[in-house]
């Protein structure tokens, strides 16, 4: 059977044996330009103007006859007796009665939304040998270079696709092994990818392989340090804590943002009417003594001397886990230090369910009263009010 | 190489840069500084010696120790298409084909293009590219590495990684040939990577050549990291000893384990606590002059930076820090300050990279934290000074960058570098800008601005009981100049030429006659 692969170095063989070195490269090209378009016919026109732009007429359509008729010398019809390509006086096209097998053909006719099955997807998984038409480059044929290039880039994408189903599937079965297996292909292919990246270091820290979720974690972290100068995001490095945190035997760990229930903490605030921001420094004090402080102080430190104007026990905390040096604390404008307030519970509620609890609501301070009123109108699902 | 017969160099204004001595010749034996003096005493060696040069009252200093050097892409940049002056996309063009045509079907890989310089204010796409060029790759970077251009060829010779951020597209969905971000970081990985280490070799060993011209005898190479291949830091770590010059390799990563196996004693030289002015990326406590509401952006959490600092202080290794605006030295300051505070650990001659715009409170702290500052003097040669571009990035700000003489006076070490191929390897042109800095106030004596590149150098680098002075006993890297240096105006010391350099007792240039 005639056997057409594209993905990778291109090879056309007959019943196993490769013809590739005796087709030309505008006949290969010719082929899969046919095949490709393999569910409609193709003029002879356009045909000529994809591989033979430079050429006049009729030498394009000399060369049309001889790669036409070099493909019927070297393709043998099937048993039926009937020929691959059906070629009319101003068209040809491939001819879907002709028995035949092409990687780029099986690769298109999955569907992503479609049913699916682990057999399935490894098979398909298998047909990317590498690029799109690898090595193929036609000089002056800018139509025809443009078309590898926008299949390279169907191909690539499709093939993350399938990985990324697969992975689904292994997980949804529960076979971590083949999982990490093909996330960790799939993060050769997209190196910086955080998602591809925390399901790692999950499955790693689900299995109990600490030490590889360390290593990993930290190649990962030292790879996006020298490529990008930027460091992982939250979701990982919270993923990253839980992991060495259960490995120094602490029982009191971060409460997952990415697995599991957000741990909830109940906070008990005070107002004072006629102090300024009162209740919301409350309320950061409060969380400074119920949640974690190493945690609280991951957050911007712009953020934190915003808001340590209200509440001096941030600056204590900081200096105690980050850094005896801050900047002065001058007079910061009341726009700053709501928004540092709200940065502050939203950091918070990464990781943790807030129960705020007021004790004396109709004294509460008129600024604090407005953020109090921003984060009901907010509605998060990880702060509930509860005014006594 | 040893010869039992020494070499002489008299007749010099030796500045052996160690407690203001002067001498009138040397004596090289081996490789090494066998006997220095004055007057007529070197006469004892006329009949023995191998080797005489006439120094013809030129001054003779130690071999200059450039310490911000980028060997190995500066080398394979001088073998690439410089782009830097194209201005339009004509322009581009009449070169990708010279070049094309002087190596027919050969990679093209242009440097320097700057989208802001171009008529049509863009960069080129690879149909561009393609009328000039199309049966060869050509694969252009922007200035700042940030931008990759492929002319079609290209696109399809290459590993492109098209479902990465940063693949440009055209209306129908393929790519253009533009591309950024971090496809543009892994498509260079893979550029670099497939260069081999013959090739760098190759390479490095004929820039050698003219950086060894210039009187350079040693250089800090700042290799690997963003924007950069690790696969050049491991190149200059394994031709150790190898090369004409000698290398002190700055290993850019924040790999400490790493650094350890290979048991190297320093990291860093590039991890860029900041960005450049020119991009307006480096951290500012104000807004950039000429984009208001930007005051560009560090690349750490100062925890983050706090941790990094504190584990090479624990593992006791020397760390250099890229920080160029006042805010990125304000976090190093903070983060050596804490990594102190919780180490107790002292001594390791830490250092910042660039430091172009540090407050005296900065240059004060780093003081008491014996930090040593590598700095680039020509940058205010090329960038400082009214109109140019310190000016339009930073206003009135521009007259605090490079406070040399400040930093001197507050007794911190500077050691020099070029920053090459940024700027040109040319040590006699930092002393030129060092002295001359368009602020006067910042400008230094011209003795100040030599330490910069022969003593404060071999200290940066914990080399100074080995080269960095002309002392007998030291490695004689020498460097002999065409005229006394310190009669020189202050304005035409960028014209003085070297006539010879010798590394380690060998002769790599000269252009002095033997009497």
């Amino acid at each position: 059977m005639l056997s057409i692969n594209m993905l990778g170095q291109v090879n056309i063989s007959y019943n196993g044996v490769s013809i590739a070195d005796r087709l030309s490269t505008k006949l290969v090209a010719m082929i899969c330009l046919l095949v490709l378009n393999s569910d409609r016919e193709m003029s002879r026109e356009r045909l000529s103007a994809y591989l033979w732009p430079d050429s006049d007429e009729e030498a394009a359509r000399y060369n049309m006859r001889y790669n036409l008729w070099k493909v019927k010398k070297l393709i043998p019809s099937d048993a039926k007796g009937q020929s691959f390509i059906l070629v009319s006086k101003d068209s040809c096209r491939i001819n879907q009665q002709y028995k035949f097998q092409c990687d780029k053909l099986c690769i298109d006719s999955y569907d992503s939304h479609g049913q699916k099955s682990i057999e399935k997807l490894l098979q398909l998984k298998e047909l990317f040998k590498g690029d799109f038409l690898e090595g193929f480059y036609l000089k002056n044929c800018n139509e025809f270079n443009e078309i590898i290039l926008f299949e390279r880039v169907v191909c690539q994408t499709k093939h993350i696709e399938i990985m990324k189903q697969l992975a689904q599937l292994y997980e949804e079965e529960d076979r971590s092994e083949e999982e990490l297996q093909i996330l960790h292909e799939m993060t050769a292919m997209e190196p910086y990818n955080e998602n591809f990246a925390c399901r790692i270091l999950s499955i790693y820290k689900k299995t109990g392989n600490r030490a590889a979720a360390i290593n990993y974690y930290r190649e990962f972290e030292s790879k996006l340090r020298r490529e990008l100068n930027i460091a992982p995001n939250n979701d990982l490095k919270i993923l990253y804590r839980e992991v060495t945190e259960d490995l120094c035997g602490k029982e009191d760990g971060y409460p997952g943002k990415t697995t599991g229930e957000k741990k909830k903490l109940v906070i008990r605030s005070r107002c004072m009417k006629d102090v300024d921001y009162f209740w919301a420094a409350e309320v950061v004090g409060a969380l400074l003594k119920a949640a974690d402080q190493k945690y609280l102080m991951e957050l911007n430190l712009n953020y934190i001397l915003d808001l340590s104007y209200i509440q001096n026990e941030l600056l204590l905390s900081y200096e105690k886990y980050v850094s005896k040096e801050h900047r002065e604390v001058g007079q910061v404008p009341a726009v700053r230090i709501v928004n540092a307030f709200l940065k502050f519970l939203s950091h918070a509620c990464a990781i943790y369910k807030l129960d705020i609890h007021i004790d004396n609501p109709g004294d509460m301070d008129s600024s604090s009263a407005k953020i109090l009123k921003h984060i009901e109108a907010c509605a998060s699902g990880s702060i509930h009010i509860y005014k006594c | 190489m040893k010869k039992d017969l020494p070499t002489l160099i008299f007749n010099g204004k030796c500045l052996s840069m160690a407690d203001g001595i002067e001498y009138d010749w040397i004596v090289v034996t081996d490789e090494k500084i066998s006997d220095a003096g004055s007057g007529d005493e070197y006469k004892k060696y006329l009949q023995k010696a191998d080797t005489i040069i006439d120094a013809k009252g030129g001054t003779v200093l130690p071999g200059f120790i450039d310490s911000h050097f980028h060997v190995v892409q500066a080398a394979l940049n001088s073998r690439s298409l410089d782009l830097s002056k194209a201005r339009s996309f004509r322009d581009i063009g009449a070169l990708v084909s010279e070049a094309a045509k002087a190596s027919p079907k050969k990679n093209i890989r242009g440097i320097g293009l700057d989208a802001q310089n171009l008529k049509e204010a863009r960069l080129p796409d690879r149909t561009v590219i393609d009328k000039y060029c199309k049966d060869a790759p050509v694969f252009i970077n922007s200035v700042e590495y940030q931008t990759s251009v492929l002319n079609t060829y290209a696109l399809l010779y290459y590993k492109i990684p098209f479902t990465l951020e940063g693949i440009d597209f055209d209306e129908n969905q393929v790519p253009t040939g533009i591309i950024t971000h971090y496809a543009n970081v892994l498509l260079r990985e893979n550029v670099l990577r497939s260069i081999p280490n013959s090739t760098r070799m190759e390479t490095v060993n004929e820039f050698l050549e003219s950086v060894v011209q210039k009187g350079i005898t040693t250089v800090n190479a700042m290799e690997g990291g963003r924007l950069y291949c690790d696969k050049d830091a491991e190149f200059i770590y394994e031709s150790t000893g190898k090369l004409a010059i000698d290398i002190a390799l700055f290993y850019s990563t924040m790999d400490i384990m790493k650094i350890k196996e290979m048991q190297l004693s320093r990291i860093g030289g590039c991890l860029y606590v900041d960005g450049t002015f020119g991009a307006r990326t480096s951290a500012l406590s104000f807004e950039y002059n000429d984009c208001p509401g930007n005051v560009g952006g560090l690349n750490f959490t100062q925890k983050e930076m706090n941790q990094f600092v504190r584990e090479c202080y624990a593992n006791k290794l020397q760390l250099a820090l890229y920080t160029i605006g006042d805010r990125a030295i304000e976090q190093a300051l903070t983060a050596h300050e804490y990594a102190l505070d919780k180490t107790g650990i002292t001594g390791l001659r830490h250092r910042l990279e660039h430091v172009e715009l540090p407050t005296l409170d900065h240059i004060r702290r780093a003081k008491k934290l014996g930090l040593v500052f590598s700095m680039s003097p020509t940058y205010e040669y090329i960038w400082g000074g009214p109109g140019k571009l310190y000016q339009e990035r930073l206003g009135d700000n521009y007259k605090r960058t490079n406070p040399f003489n400040q930093i001197i006076r507050e007794g911190v070490v500077i050691c020099g570098g070029s920053d090459c191929d940024v700027t040109p390897a040319d040590p006699l042109l930092g002393i030129h800008s060092a002295v001359n800095h368009p602020v006067e106030a910042h400008r230094v004596s011209v003795y100040e601005a030599i330490k910069m590149f022969t003593c404060n150098g071999a200290y940066s680098i914990f080399e100074e009981d080995k080269k960095g002075t002309l002392e007998v006993g030291k490695l004689a890297d020498v460097v002999i100049l065409d005229r006394d240096i310190l009669a020189t105006e202050a304005d035409k010391i960028k014209d003085i030429k070297v006539m010879t350099t010798m590394k380690s007792g060998r002769i790599l240039y000269n252009k002095l006659s033997q009497p």
